[in-house]
Formats: structure tokens, C-alpha cells, sequence
């Protein structure tokens, strides 16, 4: 039970939190579009698919207002659009709201506004339930539940401080005209005004708190997502592992660096351009978007080169993801490697 | 029983009498002030430009603005808001009353080179990692905008207010959003199994509901918020923008809210007519007569596709496989008609984040050991997109209108396509600020910092010189000296470039309290489109804001209540100016933290 408790509270707050959003759009060929590089995500706000958009959608169901739900169901029997309970209810606040507004007409109102009956929803029904099962003093506490306890506070408050004005009127009035000015002096305000103080004391530290949770839920949901994004891109890398990469970096860091190069499985080419170029006068049409890194043995030995000669290396992804960092910046597109090599 | 139940009646009965003597002796009236104990509606519409309403009040097509604002208040011809003109920003201006060297919030992205502050404690225990760089985009991740404010102290009008203050769904607000909302959201969209999308399709009529249902009745609550968003959101999507019918239709819609509300608030508070403003964050520029912002791609076709580089933006990212992921140009393009470019220390693939660029590694920035340094301010001024261009008649063929650099904590340099330059310096005289432009010429930097330019009296950047709208006997002369934001906004608020000046060193400068962040926060270039451009990502033909020329800094400003004045008012103001004239409204007795008095002369008797 706890635990559905959690599971809701998480919903619900979640629902408090309805966020803008954007999906990424991969550009053609770039890392994002082949291996779901991060930033992306399957996290999308715009997607009714949407992790986070379904959690909130399924908390808005609950939140359907039992009044409104009696009205889709009359008028799904009846075939008409005509909702018989909310025009009812809003002739009769209608004809309230005409009767002479005299205070304690207003007080009545106040009051009934304060009880939001008509926002009866499933929610409510809910968490009742758990608070009644449980009796968990913080079980209570929907939005519209906080919403009540806060209008029905401020009710007291202000009836407190209409006793009061009532109790002080002769006071007040009196001192006000030998002062000839407006002068208020509280008894039972003070008590009103404490009142309100911790009122809004409560209620920002539960706000606070409810942002809190709210954004832990979402972020509980983007863990979630993470561990989707995760599968996708072990799935993309998987596919596309052997994709060439194209570095072009001086012979000294490869030298230093060749190990990284050298695998059981895998391998990688390196060349200098006069080498690459010799190469594709040998077979033109093998590089550089069809290179197929397995058909060239890394090179024991460079010879005839200096260290400030730069080498051409070529390699298939799942190879070159390991490298060094530092080496990352060398990489060229396929582009640039044909125009270096163009003879 | 009985009789202790018709004692209590009787008391709750003339408990109520009561208050209202209260109310009587408070509600003297002075014409030349606002009236005791008020309330105050601010009807906040996106984006809205005033001479859409103008035309659609003429048309009689917005009964309830014309009814409020038209044929009694007070409106304002010339009402400015802060360069970038984007909604967080604009909007953080107007609920603190500050520039954004003040409150800190200066974009609608925040992008963080290093961290400023310490870890919280909870991020201690828990050794929460905090990965650097790193950015956040302040539309989605709503709770971030807040948080900054509160982090910068900057106090808002929620602040002051407490809960006196009421508001709707609005860009910055402490709680995501208001208790009953998401209530009223699932029950008011057509399919509650979808709330998530379609409320945000709807969020105008559920905020105007919820203003109806929760704010009217509020009897604690002074300042009553309403947004309404929709007209922004359905003009960056449509070429005619505003002057599209069809957008049209949103604000009509709103209007309908505006007057639904304002008579339950008038109902609600026994015949009392309360005051109501009437604003929008900024203006919004394309459209007229069929000539929609053509998207320039330039995070993909610059950056990525000419100089090799890897891109990010609040929501994209484009990066080559292979390449060190954590190395790229972070571009926000946010709000579509400005860009804010943060690059690494001297070259792209360098890693390094401890400072934004000087104009030296600007102007020779390197491109990893594969590719020669290019000058990415020429580079961005050049853009030629004449071979695309769809309106070559209207529309010039460089989508960066100016581009901006901070050379020091009190120097700017302002470019312009063509060669013409200026330099914007900003003194701190007691605390407050004036600023200087001097347009020159062939400015350069040293790799030691040391700046050389030319004066140049001919030309500058914001065409102040020529421009005969420029209000100065001699506007060289003018120039020559320095003045404050109101000199400035004064001199300048007829031109194409209205209170630039003032804005574009409040964009980039911080209070001193704030300094620190500047080096993590600062952008390398900010640049501002041209008429006819935006930076989208996407193909979509729209209008947008965000520049810092008159279409879209050009928001609107009305007044409307008891004691106001009616007709219109021709001098310039500014949204800072906002707040505290909102506070003295209902009368605030409070302190504040305001960068502006109220505004003068808006009552019957002033």
C-alpha cells in the first residue's frame, strides 16, 4: 500500500510539473544519427508515447471531475452535448450569485467555494482511501486537497477577523473619529493573523517540498529513458561498428599511440598520403568511402619517413572509440581524406 | 441552542459590516494617485506587438481590449524591453524590475563553462557529480529560471507580494505551477488520456479559466498574472505571423478571457473597478506582407558543415563520429533572432572552458591541427546567402544584423556587416551607469590584449549618425559624451535601434555582486539577425523575436483604472519601469530593489 502511495505521490507531482519540450532531430551521417550519440534521448514531451507524458496523462484521469464524468455519461446515453449536471449547477451558482450581497451571503459562498465539491474527482477518492487505510497524516494531500485545506484555512481567517472587526466596530469607530482618521485596534485578529502567518508558512515549505519530489519523480522516469537511450546506442554501435573513422595526425603521435591500433579482431590502415595516393591509383575505387579497414595490415614500419610527417590512419569505429582521448582531435571527414588524397 | 445558533448568525453578520466600513474610510479619492486598497490585473499577451492591436481594435475585431484600454487608459506608444528580446529574460526584467546585470537572468538557455558556486549539501552527502560545461534551457527546465533569481537574490514581484500575488502558468514562476492547475488542465482538454500534449495546445483557455475559477475569487490576492502564450507559440510557426488572420484568431480568443475576467473581477469585488495593464514581453519581427524569417541553419552550415566543428544548442546537436564529444560550439538560438556562441579557449578541439575567448582568439580561432584558424567575426558578418534568399528585393543577404563582442568588464564591440564598428563603454558613476559609443574603425587586438582601432565620425553600426530620427541637436556630439540608460533611451527611441545602447551593455555586463559568473557565463559572440533571418534549426516559415532592432524590442504597454489618465502617452519607457509603477498601484509599502522609479504622469491629475 506504501508503495502505491509512493507510485501515485510521484504521479501526481509530476502531473504539477507539465513542461515544454523539444526532441532532437539528428542531422544526416552525424555521430547522433548513427549511434544515438548523447544528447539523444527517446525522451520526447511532444510524443504522447512519451514516458513522461503517460505518467501524466494517466494521473489527469484519475483527476476527471466525478461531475464532469456523470455529464459524458449522460450525454454519451443520450447523444447530445447538452452535460445536464454542470448546467444545473451553474444556474443554481448563477442564481446565488444574484441573491443581494449581503456578507453573510458572501460568507456562505465563500465557504462553499472553499469546499470545491464540484472538483470531486477520483483523485480525491483515492487518497482519501489511502489516508483512511493507513492514517498517514501526509496520505491527505492531492493538489485539490491542498487547494481545500488552504481556501477553507483562509475561510476561518477571515471569519475570525469579521468577529473581530464586529467585536472592535464601537472601539474602532470611536477612536477613529477623536483621531479623524481611519483606526483599526484587533483582539481576535491577532489569533486570524497567526493563523495566516502559519498557513503560508505550511504551505511554502509543502511547496517547496512537493517541487522537490515532483522533480525526483521526473527524474526517476529520465532514468528510465536513460536506460532505453543505453540499449539503443549499444544496438546502433552494434550495426554500425564498422563504419570507417579517418584521423590525420603527425607519424610521432601514431608511433606513440600505435598500440592502440593493433588488435586480435580489429584493425586499422595508416598510410602517408604519398602511400594513400598510391594506393588509389592502385584501386581508385576503394577509398575513401568503401575503405574496408580489414583489407589494409597496420604497417610495422614507416620507412623513409620523418616524424614530422603525417600519416593518414583509418580505422572501424568500435576500434577507434578506445582510443586516447587526445587523438580524437585529429579526426577528418571522409571528405577532407579525399581531398588529401585526390592525386 | 437555538439561541446560541442566532447569536453566532448575528455576529457573522455584522462581522461583515465591519470590513465594509473599513473599506469605505480607506477608499478616499485622490486624482492625482492611485486608489486605496486596489487590485491590479496584468494581462500578460506573448509577443504582442502594438500595432496589431491598433489595427485590430480599428477593425473592431478586440471589443474588450477596446472597451479596457482603448476608450479609457492610458497607452504607450513607446514601450521597450531588454535586449535579447526573449520571453524568460523580458519577462524576468519586468517581474524584478531590474536590468538583467542585476537579476542575472539574461537568456533563455543558461550555459555554465565551469562551476560558480559551491555544491549544496544534499549534492555533498550524496557526492552528486556536476559535469562542466554544462547548459540548461529555461523553457523546459522550468524550475531553473527561479532558482536563478533566488540564487542571484534578485527579488521578484512573487517576492514582494507573497501571496498577494497571484498568478496563472507564467515563464518564471516558483512552483511549477499553481495547486489547482493541472486539476483544471485534465478537465478541461477534450482527451484526458493525451492531457500531457494537449494541454499545452490549449493553455490559453486554461489559464484564462483558471483565472476565472481561482484567481478572481482570491481575496487575499492584489496582483492578479494572466498569460497568455498561444500567440507567440502559433507566430513562430506561421509566415504572416501576427499579420496573419489566423494567428489573429488567438489574440481574439484572448481578448474574450480579458473580458470575461476583468467583469467577474469588477462583479467579484462589488462594482470596484480594478487596475488593469495590459503588456507583452516583447515585440516580434517578419510577416508583413507575406515576408516571412527565412531560417539559416547556422550551427549546421557554418559551424558544422564549413568549419568541422561540433554544434549544441538548447535543442539540437550535431557532432562528427569519432570526434571528442565533449568538444563543440554551444549555439543558443533561442527565441530564433539572436544567437549566443560560447566556444573553448583559442581552438575548438582544446577543451579548454576556464574563459570566454578575447577578440584576438576570436579573430584567429583554431580549428584543431588538421584545419587553419579562421576569424569567426568576419567569418559571421559575411554570411552570404544571396543564392537562397527568397525576398532578394526586401531582404538583404546577410543574416547577421550585428555581432557583438565584451572586450573587458566595461567594453563592448559592436560590428556590422560592411566594416562599420563601434565600441560601447559603460562607467559605474555611484552606482549608476553611463555609457559611451564611439563608432571606429580597423579595431584589432594583439594576442597580448592590447586593442588598437580608428575613430571613424562617418559611420557606426547602429546608423545613429545618419539617422535623422536620432533626437540630438548633434547626434556626433551627442555620441562624444556619456549618458545614462534614459539618455540614451530618449535620444534613441525613434531610430531603428531603440535604447541599444543601454541594452546591449546591460546584456553583457553584471553587477558587481554577480561578477564572478561573467566568466563562466559570458558568451564569446552574440549575434542579432537581420529583418527577413532567423537561426532556426528547422525549415519553418514564421516570425520571431529575440534581435535587438525596433520590431522586436517594440513591446506593448497599457494602463487602465481608477484615476488613470486617458489617451496616449509618446514618451519612451522601459519594462524595468513596470514593476515598481504595478506596486505603486496597490500601494506597496515595502522596500524594493528596483533599477527605475514608476512611471510618471499616468494618473487623471499628474
Amino acid at each position: 500500500m506504501k508503495c502505491l502511495k509512493i507510485v501515485g505521490f510521484l504521479l501526481l507531482w509530476t502531473l504539477a510539473g507539465i513542461p515544454a519540450g523539444f526532441a532532437l532531430t539528428p542531422v544526416e551521417d552525424s555521430s547522433e544519427d548513427i549511434y544515438w550519440s548523447a544528447p539523444m534521448t527517446v525522451h520526447d514531451y511532444d510524443k504522447n508515447t512519451d514516458l513522461h507524458n503517460i505518467a501524466l496523462s494517466t494521473v489527469s484521469v484519475t483527476e476527471l471531475e466525478f461531475l464532469k464524468l456523470g455529464d459524458d455519461l449522460i450525454n454519451f446515453t443520450t447523444r447530445s452535448n447538452k452535460s445536464p449536471i454542470a448546467r444545473s449547477l451553474d444556474s443554481l451558482e448563477y442564481a446565488y450569485s444574484k441573491l443581494p450581497q449581503l456578507k453573510s451571503v458572501q460568507w456562505f459562498g465563500q465557504f462553499w467555494d472553499a469546499l470545491q465539491l464540484r472538483q470531486l474527482s477520483l483523485s480525491d477518492a483515492r487518497v482519501l482511501s489511502l489516508f483512511l487505510f493507513t492514517a498517514d497524516p501526509y496520505g491527505g494531500a492531492t493538489s485539490m486537497m491542498r487547494v481545500r485545506a488552504d481556501k477553507l484555512i483562509i475561510f476561518v481567517e477571515d471569519t475570525v477577523h469579521g468577529i473581530d472587526n464586529t467585536l472592535m466596530l464601537p472601539f474602532n469607530w470611536g477612536l477613529s473619529s477623536l483621531r479623524d482618521k481611519p483606526t483599526k485596534i484587533k483582539s481576535l485578529g491577532y489569533v486570524a493573523d497567526g493563523l495566516g502567518v502559519l498557513r503560508r508558512g505550511v504551505f511554502q515549505s509543502l511547496d517547496y517540498v512537493n517541487n522537490k519530489l515532483t522533480l525526483f519523480g521526473s527524474d526517476i522516469l529520465f532514468g528510465v529513458k536513460k536506460i532505453q537511450d543505453t540499449l539503443i546506442r549499444h544496438k546502433r554501435k552494434k550495426e554500425h561498428g564498422r563504419l570507417p573513422i579517418y584521423a590525420k595526425m603527425p607519424l610521432a603521435i601514431f608511433e606513440k599511440n600505435r598500440s592502440h591500433f593493433k588488435s586480435k579482431k580489429k584493425n586499422a590502415f595508416a598510410g602517408t598520403v604519398p602511400e594513400w595516393q598510391a594506393r588509389l591509383l592502385y584501386d581508385p575505387e576503394l577509398l575513401p568511402d568503401d575503405i574496408q579497414p580489414a583489407d589494409f595490415p597496420l604497417l610495422e614500419n614507416f620507412p623513409t619517413q620523418s616524424s614530422s610527417q603525417e600519416v593518414i590512419v583509418a580505422t572501424e569505429y568500435t576500434l577507434w572509440e578506445k582510443v586516447p582521448r587526445e587523438l580524437k582531435r585529429y579526426v577528418i571527414t571522409p571528405d577532407e581524406v579525399a581531398e588529401l588524397v585526390r592525386p | 441552542m437555538e439561541k446560541t445558533f442566532l447569536f453566532l448568525i448575528g455576529i457573522l453578520c455584522l462581522a461583515h459590516t465591519g470590513t465594509g466600513y473599513a473599506q469605505d474610510r480607506l477608499s478616499a479619492n485622490s486624482p492625482n494617485g492611485p486608489l486605496p486598497d486596489s487590485k491590479v490585473l496584468v494581462i500578460f499577451v506573448d509577443s504582442l506587438r502594438p500595432d496589431i492591436l491598433d489595427k485590430m481594435v480599428a477593425e473592431n475585431r478586440l471589443p474588450n481590449i477596446k472597451r479596457i484600454f482603448y476608450d479609457q487608459g492610458l497607452r504607450f506608444e513607446n514601450f521597450f524591453t531588454i535586449f535579447p528580446s526573449l520571453t524568460v529574460a523580458s519577462y524576468g526584467a519586468f517581474l524584478t524590475g531590474n536590468y538583467p546585470d542585476q537579476s542575472g537572468l539574461k537568456a533563455m538557455s543558461l550555459f555554465e563553462r565551469f562551476a560558480t558556486r559551491k555544491k549544496n549539501i544534499f549534492e555533498r552527502i550524496f557526492r552528486i557529480d556536476e559535469t562542466f560545461p554544462r547548459y540548461y534551457d529555461l523553457i523546459t527546465d522550468r524550475e531553473k529560471a527561479p532558482e536563478i533569481l533566488k540564487r542571484n537574490k534578485a527579488k521578484t514581484l512573487y517576492d514582494y507580494l507573497g501571496e498577494t500575488f497571484h498568478s496563472t502558468v507564467v515563464p518564471v514562476i516558483p512552483t511549477l505551477a499553481p495547486p489547482a492547475w493541472p486539476h483544471l488542465a485534465a478537465n478541461e482538454v477534450e482527451h484526458p488520456y493525451i492531457t500531457a500534449t494537449e494541454s499545452r495546445k490549449i493553455i490559453d483557455d486554461i489559464n484564462g479559466k483558471y483565472a476565472l475559477r481561482y484567481m478572481v475569487p482570491d481575496r487575499r490576492a492584489k496582483m492578479l498574472m494572466v498569460w497568455f502564450n498561444q500567440l507567440d507559440t502559433d507566430q513562430h510557426k506561421t509566415p504572416g505571423g501576427q499579420f496573419s488572420p489566423q494567428v489573429q484568431k488567438t489574440l481574439e480568443n484572448s481578448d474574450q478571457w480579458i473580458g470575461r475576467i476583468y467583469d467577474a473581477l469588477v462583479e467579484e469585488s462589488g462594482g470596484r473597478h480594478p487596475y488593469v495593464v495590459l503588456f507583452s514581453d516583447h515585440g516580434a519581427y517578419g510577416g508583413e506582407h507575406g515576408v516571412y524569417n527565412q531560417p539559416y541553419y547556422m550551427g549546421h552550415d557554418l559551424f558544422y558543415k564549413t568549419f568541422k566543428m561540433n554544434v549544441r544548442g538548447p535543442d539540437y546537436s550535431i557532432t562528427y563520429p569519432g570526434t571528442d564529444q565533449e568538444s563543440y560550439v554551444y549555439i543558443d538560438n533561442m527565441g530564433y533572432g539572436q544567437a549566443r556562441i560560447f566556444l573553448p579557449v583559442a581552438d575548438s578541439l582544446s577543451g579548454n572552458w576556464v574563459r570566454p575567448n578575447t577578440l584576438y582568439e576570436l579573430t584567429h580561432y583554431g580549428l584543431g591541427p588538421n584545419r587553419k584558424p579562421v576569424n569567426l567575426i568576419r567569418e559571421l558578418l559575411d554570411i552570404d546567402l544571396k543564392e537562397r534568399n527568397t525576398f532578394p528585393v526586401t531582404i538583404g543577404p546577410h543574416p547577421v544584423d550585428l555581432l557583438f563582442v565584451k572586450l573587458s568588464d566595461n567594453l563592448i564591440y559592436v560590428a556590422r556587416q560592411g566594416g562599420s564598428e563601434a565600441l560601447i563603454q559603460v562607467e559605474n558613476r555611484n552606482g549608476i551607469l553611463f555609457y559611451r559609443y564611439k563608432p571606429v574603425k580597423n579595431v584589432s587586438q594583439n594576442e597580448h590584449g592590447a586593442l588598437t582601432y580608428d575613430e571613424n565620425p562617418l559611420e557606426d553600426p547602429l546608423g545613429y549618425l545618419k539617422d535623422p530620427k536620432f533626437r540630438a541637436p548633434d547626434a556626433a556630439e551627442f555620441i562624444r559624451e556619456y549618458h545614462d540608460s534614459n539618455g540614451w533611451l530618449e535620444a534613441a527611441y525613434e531610430t531603428a535601434y531603440p535604447d541599444a545602447v543601454a541594452a546591449i551593455g546591460r546584456a553583457f555586463l553584471w553587477k558587481t555582486e554577480l561578477a564572478p559568473l561573467a566568466r563562466s557565463q559570458d558568451p564569446d559572440i552574440w549575434i542579432s539577425a537581420a529583418h527577413g533571418w532567423n537561426f532556426r534549426t528547422d525549415v519553418i516559415k514564421g516570425t520571431d523575436h529575440g534581435p535587438i532592432f525596433r520590431d522586436a524590442t517594440l513591446a506593448t504597454l497599457m494602463i487602465s483604472g481608477p484615476n488613470i489618465r486617458h489617451g496616449v502617452d509618446p514618451s519612451p519607457h522601459h519594462i524595468i519601469e513596470v514593476a515598481p509603477t504595478l506596486l505603486q498601484l496597490i500601494d506597496y509599502q515595502g522596500k524594493t530593489h528596483f533599477d527605475s522609479a514608476p512611471i510618471e504622469g499616468i494618473y487623471e491629475m499628474s
